[in-house]
């Protein structure tokens, strides 16, 4: 079992990739961890890519709402990037609303929204 | 001994509710009614059979299930009447009596002699002299044939229901397809048109087909064209937000085009939350908004 995510710093972007399927514990350590990263040096954007995750409840999506209003706080923007049609389905089946987070396709694409200048936000 | 007891509990019982008319009451009937004629109007076919398997007695019933006469059958084997097939399951049965003295049942097949197919359920009997030896056998038939027959019938009914049931669904999934149709219409931007009648489970299916569609493409942008969709329930507006939310999910953006007046009503009056919702009039106005926002610029030469 897995009990940290690396965070990948490339200039002032952070990336995450997540890999393995979260659970609570895991959540909150990421949580804090990605917080005390920009704590000891700021960044621009934070990528949360989670194409390689099968299953995601609500708990993880409205902890990444979480994150990424902390992350806001803090002068950095957030975008969970990859998800699939099936965890979009069952999460807004549960009721989970998108407005919380910046979305992406890949991370190809939230890189290149996260370079460009401009913060089209909705 | 416990045979003739048998056989003669069988026609007491009959002869309580068969003959009504009779004036006598009922204890007194039984011992002025004839056992034949007791046994003559059973519909269930009734016969005697003798170790060497013939017939020695039979019920009226029993013959007109042959479709032979008393003096025919009486005396005769099975051989004379049935296809060999038949008499060596019905030996075999018989056989297996006689050696066991113990009563059986078998579901078995009979040809009369008018060549009709009927199936029966035998339950044979042992009958004992008085020493206690087997000399013969007791048969009570029950035609199963009709009971067979609406069974098959109903079964086949079954069958064509199924398969009826099959075609439908497999039409239903056709349709659901070929009715919701979304195509790329430019690099990164898809069409979904809706036309028709929407329902809860066909919004269901735009939006799986849709996301799906999403990230087959890497698309950015996904217009919703309802121009042709005249009215809309809560179900099916509730099913359409949550597309759009899905939508989003995935990091690509949504706008809906050709709302009419009426289903603007209808969206207001029901209350769907309509935040998030990127509305454009016209297929044309989204489609070059979203363009635009892709840094296309549609130029007339």
């Amino acid at each position: 079992m897995i009990d940290r995510i690396p965070i990948l710093r490339i200039r002032d972007l952070l990336l995450v990739s997540i890999q393995a399927d979260l659970h609570d514990i895991l959540v909150e350590q990421l949580q804090s961890d990605i917080l005390k990263e920009l704590e000891r040096k700021s960044a621009r954007g934070l990528v949360l890519d989670i194409s390689a995750l099968n299953i995601l409840d609500t708990y993880t999506a409205r902890a990444f709402v979480h994150t990424a209003q902390m992350a806001r706080l803090m002068g950095t923007r957030t975008i969970v990037s990859g998800m699939t049609p099936a965890i979009a389905m069952t999460l807004t089946e549960m009721g989970f609303s998108a407005g919380g987070f910046e979305t992406a396709l890949d991370l190809e694409s939230a890189l290149t929204a996260l370079s460009t200048q401009d913060t089209d936000e909705e | 001994m416990k045979t003739t007891e048998h056989a003669a509990a069988q026609p007491t019982a009959t002869a309580d509710t068969t003959p009504i008319e009779s004036t006598a009451t009922g204890s007194d009937a039984s011992i002025g009614f004839p056992a034949a004629k007791i046994l003559d109007s059973l519909s269930d076919p009734i016969f005697v059979k003798d170790l060497r398997h013939r017939w020695i007695e039979g019920n009226s019933a029993f013959f007109s299930l042959l479709q032979l006469s008393r003096d025919q059958v009486l005396g005769k084997s099975d051989p004379d009447f049935f296809p060999p097939e038949q008499v060596e399951v019905f030996w075999k049965n018989d056989d297996l009596l006689f050696a066991s003295a113990q009563p059986s049942e078998n579901e078995e097949k009979l040809t009369n002699a008018a060549g009709q197919v009927r199936f029966i359920w035998t339950r044979k009997f042992p009958l004992f002299d008085d020493h206690g030896q087997v000399i013969g056998l007791l048969g009570v038939i029950t035609d199963l044939t009709p009971i067979k027959v609406r069974l098959e019938q109903a079964v086949r009914l079954e069958s064509e229901v199924a398969e009826q049931q099959r075609v439908i669904s497999a039409q239903s999934a056709l349709l659901g397809r070929l009715a919701v149709p979304v195509i790329q219409i430019w690099e990164g931007i898809l069409l979904l048109p809706l036309v028709g009648e929407l329902s809860s489970q066909r919004s269901e299916q735009l939006t799986e087909r849709l996301l799906e569609a999403i990230t087959r493409h890497r698309a950015q942008f996904a217009i919703i064209d309802i121009t042709g969709i005249d009215s809309m329930d809560a179900g099916v507006a509730k099913g359409l937000v949550k597309a759009v939310q899905a939508v989003a999910l995935l990091g690509c953006r949504s706008l809906m085009v050709g709302i009419s007046a009426g289903v603007a009503v209808q969206l207001v009056r029901i209350g769907v939350d309509l935040a998030g919702l990127t509305t454009h009039a016209t297929l044309q106005q989204g489609l070059e908004f979203a363009m635009k926002q892709l840094s296309y610029a549609v130029v007339r030469k």
